[in-house]
């Protein structure tokens, strides 16, 4: 009894202690403020996320391999690259670009260019404290067991993005999740538009427009995240490719399909290449 | 040597604070993730949210949360919703906010669908009264 009265007094203590210091140090004042903001701002995106989820990557990336899209070997980002990406901007969207390469060259039965782009996938992951995302469900196993296997590699993309997108919002590390959802992206249109400026057809076109709504999505939830300023280059770069596919929404395909077809074979490409080339050089 | 004992009591104290704090959330990421396993079957594992019910502010009768729906595709929304005293209606809007399901009871916590046109439908949750404040706000979507 006497050791829980001492207990409950040295809470007490501690807890009036912090309080009086909090009064009587502007500095800690200011630093509690620091952290409310910033719990409000984590807050705020993880209902924003909640209110706007985004598709999975694969998804997308299954979407424009079955509207055509093939998946050249070297078309990729450099899996040599990938210890050149230090800081966490550069190392999220490059897992997002990474592991988007990696299921491309998965659908595609690229089982060379599936292992390494695996490897790099592993090497960020850990780099981003997010290994649990290849450890869980023995997923590195797996992989090797079912090499050449595109439904077991499907299923087993899909548990690594499950494991990922859960970590990271229980975590409350929503800006990695929407930076890496940011490369992944980024990369599917770099891969599907630089398809179309030799292989045109209207149904890839059409999956590409359809992206505007993930598009803008994503804007609006990358717009509220407090350090924005680090990558303010990808949310212009997105707000232009969204101008240009809400633009191409708008073309009357009956009466300008000759347009619809230009822009979707030269200005489209262009907007995402110049982009694509910014996420994959932000170290 | 009472110093010690005094410092070891706090530490418990903090450590079973932390605990009971882990152990009240609802929204156990490692429940929802079996669950989803187990309820999205054949279906490929999409997008997932929860939260807390008492994290949305005010009590709330409903709550609506966005997906974007790729056009022919095929799609299973599964409710999640639990630790809810009454059953929690779940209804499915599409691009054009028209209503494409309502649940009719509790034991139905999934609804498949291909989807016509792609764009951003909906998931909206209405609640009854509801006194549980640990009560989770969760849902999956999967496609194949």
């Amino acid at each position: 009894m006497s050791l829980r009265l001492t207990t409950t007094v040295a809470l007490a203590a501690l807890l009036g202690a912090s309080l009086q210091g909090c009064k009587e140090n502007p500095k800690a004042e200011e630093q509690q403020q620091v952290a409310l903001t910033t719990a409000d701002s984590v807050q705020s995106t993880a209902t924003a996320s909640f209110f706007q989820a985004l598709p999975s990557p694969l998804h997308v990336a299954r979407v424009f391999k079955r509207s055509g899209l093939r998946f050249v070997e070297g078309t990729g980002n450099d899996p040599a690259k990938a210890s050149d990406y230090v800081t966490q901007t550069g190392r999220a969207l490059n897992l997002g670009v990474y592991s988007t390469d990696l299921a491309y060259a998965s659908l595609n039965s690229q089982n060379q260019a599936s292992i390494n782009y695996f490897k790099t996938v592993r090497l960020l992951s850990d780099k981003l404290n997010m290994a649990s995302m290849i450890d869980a469900y023995n997923i590195m196993r797996r992989f090797e067991d079912n090499m050449g296997n595109q439904d077991s590699l499907i299923r087993l993309l899909a548990d690594m993005h499950m494991e990922s997108d859960m970590l990271l919002q229980t975590t409350n590390r929503h800006e990695v999740l929407f930076l890496s959802f940011s490369g992944g992206l980024t990369e599917s249109l770099y891969l599907a538009t630089n398809h179309l400026r030799t292989n045109y057809t209207e149904e890839l076109t059409d999956r590409i427009v359809e992206q505007a709504v993930v598009i803008g999505k994503l804007v609006s939830l990358l717009e509220m995240q407090p350090n924005r300023t680090d990558y303010q280059f990808l949310i212009d770069g997105l707000k232009d490719i969204h101008t240009e596919l809400v633009a191409m929404q708008g073309v009357n395909k009956l009466t300008d399909m000759k347009q619809y077809k230009t822009l979707a074979t030269t200005v489209l490409p262009t907007k995402v290449e110049a982009l694509r080339k910014q996420v994959v050089a932000t170290n | 040597m009472k110093t010690k004992i005094l410092a070891g009591w706090l530490l418990a104290g903090i450590f079973s604070f932390t605990l009971v704090a882990e152990t009240v959330a609802q929204c156990s990421d490692k429940v929802i993730r079996k669950i989803i396993k187990d309820g999205l079957e054949q279906y490929v594992f999409e997008t997932a949210s929860s939260k807390p019910f008492n994290s949305f502010g005010e009590p709330r009768k409903s709550i609506d949360a966005g997906f974007t729906v790729y056009a022919k595709e095929n799609y299973r929304v599964l409710n999640l919703c639990q630790g809810f005293n009454q059953p929690v209606e779940f209804i499915i809007l599409d691009a054009d906010k028209k209503e494409i399901f309502r649940s009719q009871d509790m034991a139905q916590n999934k609804y498949d669908f291909t989807a016509e046109k792609g764009g951003e439908y909906t998931i909206r949750f209405k609640f009854q009264e509801q006194n549980n404040p640990d009560a989770c706000v969760a849902f999956a979507i999967g496609y194949k």
